[in-house]
């Protein structure tokens, strides 16, 4: 039977390697998925992060056995309250319990108000489509054009951004420099979204990739292949959240 | 106390508020945060995009006096609730996902250490909303309880008292864990 004080360790260890969570590669994707909402690349990809718990784990999971993994697949849950007398909690005080907070409303994204016009990043964005693209469907403010290939700012398509990363690459880093590419090399841009296909066959960023490749056609003044593509978009993702962004793009709306 | 007078030091650093600067600062809170919202893994990319757009398109309704990261939290809150809604229409699973084969019973390191994060995560999921919330902001999310009873929106001491309840739990589910093999 392990004590009190192994249990304590182990759910220390175990909230404490919960903190690693997301990986770089989970923030990549949403940041993909974000895309010219957020304004500029930060430059320098995320390093990756090394675990400095693995001895403790090693540790932890000595004493523990596999009894925490057969854990999951009994499912078992305990009622609360059914606390043993040797486990006593660091905390201990127990006070009056407060009145629930009551529930906010249900947010829906379609009945939110543009931010276009009062945030800073999106102002002084690059690329044509970032501050305009981000607008709703109600449209707060009026479009301006699309200005095809014309790099705002160079430093986005950065070479370190454009170098390949070898076969190991993600998806997202794929299409990070896909999108990194766009500004400056279009015509590059929209090849690479054409080898994504290949060279992810499963991948879960087809969205992303329709979207560069609909504004490197814009750039490259092949606007009506752009039309037809965002149409075919529509239809596929009626519900996309990056509908407004490519209305913006091909000027439809 | 006066929880009013407890803000984050970035409260008022509207200059700070941009997309990108939202984005790294709270990228990583706001995927921890619907991950023990019970978001399912497979859809965490999805629901956390779909919170930055409420908070980037919600902007200029913050209160710059207020706690950004309260805030998010409070996005992120409605936003799962709204996600769980969803997959309860499709009767979709969203916890506690099992592999369909058995385990190995010599598992290796990183095979029990997924396992263990999938059990935490589980634990935690089974919490009351409340204890929940301040297991996973003090415990995790390493705020200090200050910061923490004034995101749940509860007296400080209220706050320590549902930290003590959550750990409680936590300890007679791990505990009859390792019982249970034992």
């Amino acid at each position: 039977m392990s004590s009190s004080r192994e249990t304590e360790r182990l759910l220390a260890t175990l909230l404490s390697d919960a903190r690693e969570a997301p990986t770089p590669e989970d923030l990549e994707r949403v940041e993909l998925r974000l895309g010219t909402w957020l304004g500029p690349d930060r430059a320098p990809p995320r390093p990756a992060r090394s675990s400095g718990r693995s001895l403790a784990w090693k540790v932890v999971l000595a004493v523990a056995g596999v009894g925490l993994v057969s854990y999951v697949f009994h499912g078992g849950s305990p009622p609360p309250g059914d606390l043993p007398p040797e486990v006593a909690p660091s905390v201990t005080a127990i006070l009056p319990v407060a009145p629930e907070p009551s529930p906010a409303p249900s947010v829906h994204i379609a009945d939110l108000p543009s931010v276009t016009a009062v945030m800073p990043g999106a102002s002084s964005a690059p690329a044509p489509t970032t501050a305009t693209s981000a607008a709703p469907r109600t449209g707060a403010r009026p479009r301006t054009g699309h200005v095809a290939a014309t790099p705002a700012h160079p430093a986005e398509a950065s070479a370190v951004a454009l170098e390949p990363a070898g076969e190991a690459e993600s998806e997202a880093g794929f299409l990070r420099r896909t999108r990194a590419a766009l500004a400056g090399d279009p015509a590059r841009a929209l090849r690479m979204t054409e080898e994504h296909a290949a060279r992810f066959p499963r991948g879960v960023l087809v969205q992303e990739r329709d979207v560069i490749a609909i504004d490197a056609l814009v750039r490259l003044g092949r606007r009506d292949e752009a039309r037809a593509k965002a149409m075919s978009f529509r239809a596929r993702y009626p519900s996309s959240a990056h509908a407004s962004r490519i209305a913006a793009i091909v000027g439809t709306e | 106390m006066r929880l009013d007078l407890v803000r984050e030091p970035d409260a008022s650093a509207l200059e700070a508020m941009t997309p990108r600067a939202l984005f790294d600062r709270y990228a990583s809170f706001v995927w921890r945060t619907l991950k023990y919202q019970s978001v399912a893994e497979r859809d965490l990319d999805d629901v956390s995009q779909e919170v930055f757009l409420v908070v980037f398109r919600r902007l200029p309704e913050f209160e710059a006096h207020g706690s950004v990261r309260a805030w998010i939290y409070g996005i992120c809150i409605r936003v799962a609730a709204d996600y769980r809604k969803r997959a309860r229409h499709r009767h979709e699973i969203l916890v506690s996902e099992t592999p369909d084969g058995a385990i190995e019973p010599v598992a290796t390191l990183e095979v029990e250490r997924s396992a263990a994060r999938q059990a935490l995560t589980a634990m935690i999921q089974r919490l009351d909303e409340d204890k929940r919330a301040v297991l996973v902001l003090h415990e995790i999310e390493n705020l200090p309880m200050t910061e923490v009873a004034l995101i749940v929106e509860c007296p400080l001491k209220t706050a320590y008292s549902r930290l003590a309840a959550a750990r409680k739990q936590m300890l007679v589910m791990l505990s009859k864990s390792k019982l249970s093999e034992r």
